[in-house]
């Protein structure tokens, strides 16, 4: 019972990443209702003016 | 000017804007005042779009940097020079106008790059000159007098090495003192370039300088039109080989050690369907890529070394000619040379390209560039099926093969733009390139930007491999085979299923439904094709050691027909969904979209298909 739970953990928060990928606004929708709302920007935080893209991680795509 | 403004933070942050033409060093400099790691090379055209960063001063003063791609003029001429000038000028729609342009000028380039300071001098803001390069201007004997050159122009101007951080202290401390007035404009109809040069002649002695001997000896080697293209294809040739050469011990090792933890993991683990999850979704998916990642490295150890050398821009000049033959020009050289670390940077980088026809060819070819997320696939393929021996005592087969796919890429690049460009002539002008100076490449920054792939590539194995592969995992296990079934178990699951519904469509360019399977999460990242090969082979097979031997399992399994035919489909398919939807973005157009995911699906399924019959009649 405690194999499948945590297999289903792991399946459904696999499910979630890709939810979160696919539809960041609905994502981030969901995310502020529940009380975990999207992080306040640093000051010295990038923005590379694509269109909110974070694919970067501060270096070429991807 | 010598006041240090006190610290208040409360004050709002200072807007800085670093401006200046390309390959200055702006990028640089960026990087060492705001911590950041944006890409930098030694050519022009690298910056795209603005970048903004912060930084605190000595001092205390808070300021918001921006880093604008290169210009040099405020007539712009391409979509990247549109951004500079409209937010020098106060036209952007998003940026307001700059408190301050800290204008970038490399010291050894003054008669280009002070032109461009003077014009900047008529938009009326107040403007700090930073003298870039000042090592490279010692190391050829230019002297410069910086305070003469200050009084003349009427603006301060520090010296600066953006590479060090040392480089960069006599700017933070002019950062903190009172802004400069915004200096009188040069009168209507000055003839800038009399004004540099009488500048330049005052305050410099690179008129008596005769130049970087070393540098012209290199060109006349690297740009000879005979020898340079010889020179070009042995450097890319050699290159390829090391990829498969060099990387070999450290891949087996890696793969002895990907072995050795699965085992330490799995051993206290019952079977079941933690265990599947973990050998089979997991180390299997993982394991299969995270081997190719010394590959990944020495082909970006290259694309890093020939891009600080300074040897890249002299290769877009060798191509112009052959560009010419795709109806494009020497332009479209650096986004499509960027394409091969991955379409979404070199597709950016087409901003550069004035003409909006040669922009729009070079973004729909860009994907036909082999890009680095191809390399494991193809990798994988060529150890299976291709033997692991030497032609002519030299050269290895598989460098051999790998080097002909990428071969075979770029000219279906070339004809596919001359396909599209027929009938229409090109107004773009022609390709007047600055050639930056011969540099060594530098090993901290080489370092720095291996680490940079490195842990780019293990991050996306961690999150988006990963993830996939768990959930292939469930649906490839999902539902269990019904009782008394006597096929696999992973037939009758629902990945097993979507794998033979596409069997019909696949089946004439010799897939079978493993490949099919592996197709769909491959569009997410075309790397994730190999783990999902090695989860759906994985539990199809009955040992756990399956998942880290997935090269001798393909070799059993598939006919080399089947293997060159996927070869041949992922040269061309755009099994990319971030690429497709980066073409929407710089195109905005889904017509267009719609139109390259069909011609590049249609040549991939043409190739495969070809590939596969051409292989089957010549192995019988």
């Amino acid at each position: 019972m405690t194999e499948t739970l945590i297999v289903a953990f792991i399946v459904l928060a696999a499910m979630l990443f890709w939810l979160g990928r696919l539809f960041p606004a609905g994502a981030a929708g969901f995310r502020s209702r529940i009380g975990l709302g999207s992080r306040v920007s640093g000051p010295g935080e990038i923005r590379k003016g694509c269109d909110n893209c974070r694919g970067c991680k501060g270096g070429g795509c991807h | 000017m010598d006041a240090v403004v006190s610290p208040d933070p409360a004050t709002k942050p200072l807007r800085a804007a670093l401006v200046g033409n390309p390959n200055c060093g702006k990028t640089s400099l960026f990087n060492q005042l705001t911590g950041s790691r944006q890409k930098v090379a030694n050519y022009a055209g690298v910056t795209v779009e603005r970048k903004e960063g912060a930084l605190t001063t000595p001092g205390g003063r808070k300021i918001r940097l921006l880093d604008l791609p290169g210009a040099y003029s405020l007539s712009a001429t391409s979509p990247d020079e549109d951004v500079t000038r409209d937010v020098c000028t106060g036209r952007h729609a998003v940026e307001p106008r700059p408190d301050l342009i800290i204008c970038v000028v490399s010291a050894t380039n003054l008669a280009l790059h002070l032109r461009f300071l003077l014009e900047l001098c008529q938009i009326g803001r107040p403007i700090m000159v930073v003298l870039n390069m000042m090592d490279e201007a010692e190391r050829i004997g230019l002297t410069i007098d910086v305070p003469g050159l200050a009084s003349a122009l009427g603006l301060p101007v520090v010296p600066a090495i953006s590479l060090r951080r040392s480089g960069v202290t006599h700017l933070l401390e002019a950062l903190d003192r009172p802004d400069p007035p915004p200096p009188a404009p040069i009168p209507e109809g000055a003839d800038l370039h009399a004004e540099v040069a009488a500048l330049i002649g005052r305050y410099t002695n690179a008129l008596s300088l005769r130049g970087d001997r070393l540098a012209d000896r290199l060109d006349r080697w690297f740009l000879h039109p005979v020898w340079g293209p010889v020179i070009l294809l042995v450097v890319l040739f050699f290159m390829f080989q090391t990829v498969f050469a060099w990387a070999q011990p450290v891949m087996d090792a890696l793969e002895a050690g990907i072995t050795a933890l699965g085992e330490i993991l799995l051993s206290p683990l019952p079977q079941g369907l933690l265990r599947s999850l973990l050998a089979d979704g997991v180390i299997a998916g993982a394991g299969t890529v995270i081997v190719f990642l010394p590959q990944i490295l020495i082909l970006f150890l290259w694309i890093l070394a020939l891009e600080e050398s300074g040897y890249l821009p002299r290769a877009a000049f060798l191509l112009d000619r052959i560009m010419a033959l795709a109806g494009l020009s020497g332009r479209s050289f650096i986004p499509l040379l960027s394409s091969f670390a991955c379409a979404i940077p070199g597709i950016m980088a087409a901003r550069t390209i004035q003409n909006p026809r040669d922009r729009l060819v070079t973004i729909l070819i860009a994907p036909l560039m082999t890009c680095s997320a191809r390399l494991p696939v193809y990798t994988l393929l060529i150890a299976a099926f291709v033997p692991h021996r030497t032609v002519g005592g030299i050269f290895g087969l598989q460098g051999l093969v790998l080097f002909a796919l990428y071969f075979v890429a770029i000219v279906s690049g070339i004809v596919a733009a001359r396909l599209m460009t027929r009938g229409v002539t090109s107004d773009e002008h022609p390709l007047l390139l600055e050639l930056p100076p011969y540099r060594r490449p530098n090993l901290r920054s080489l370092a720095l930007g291996l680490w940079q792939r490195a842990v780019m590539f293990l991050s996306r194995v961690g999150t988006i491999i990963v993830s996939l592969n768990v959930l292939l995992w469930a649906l490839s296990s999902f539902p269990a085979p019904p009782a008394g079934a006597t096929g696999s178990a992973i037939d009758y699951s629902l990945a097993g299923m979507i794998g033979h519904w596409m069997l019909p469509v696949f089946a004439p360019v010799g897939f079978n439904w493993q490949i099919c399977v592996s197709l769909i999460p491959g569009l997410a990242a075309r790397e994730v094709a190999v783990s999902a090969l090695a989860t759906v082979y994985a539990l199809g097979a009955t040992e756990d050691s399956a998942a880290t031997q997935l090269t001798p399992l393909l070799s059993a399994h598939w006919s080399m027909a089947t293997a060159f035919a996927l070869l041949a489909w992922y040269v061309y398919a755009p099994q990319c969904i971030s690429t497709l939807a980066v073409m929407r973005r710089e195109t905005r157009s889904l017509k267009v979209v719609i139109g390259a995911a069909a011609y590049l699906f249609g040549l991939a399924y043409a190739a495969a298909f070809l590939t596969y019959h051409a292989t089957l009649a010549l192995t019988g």
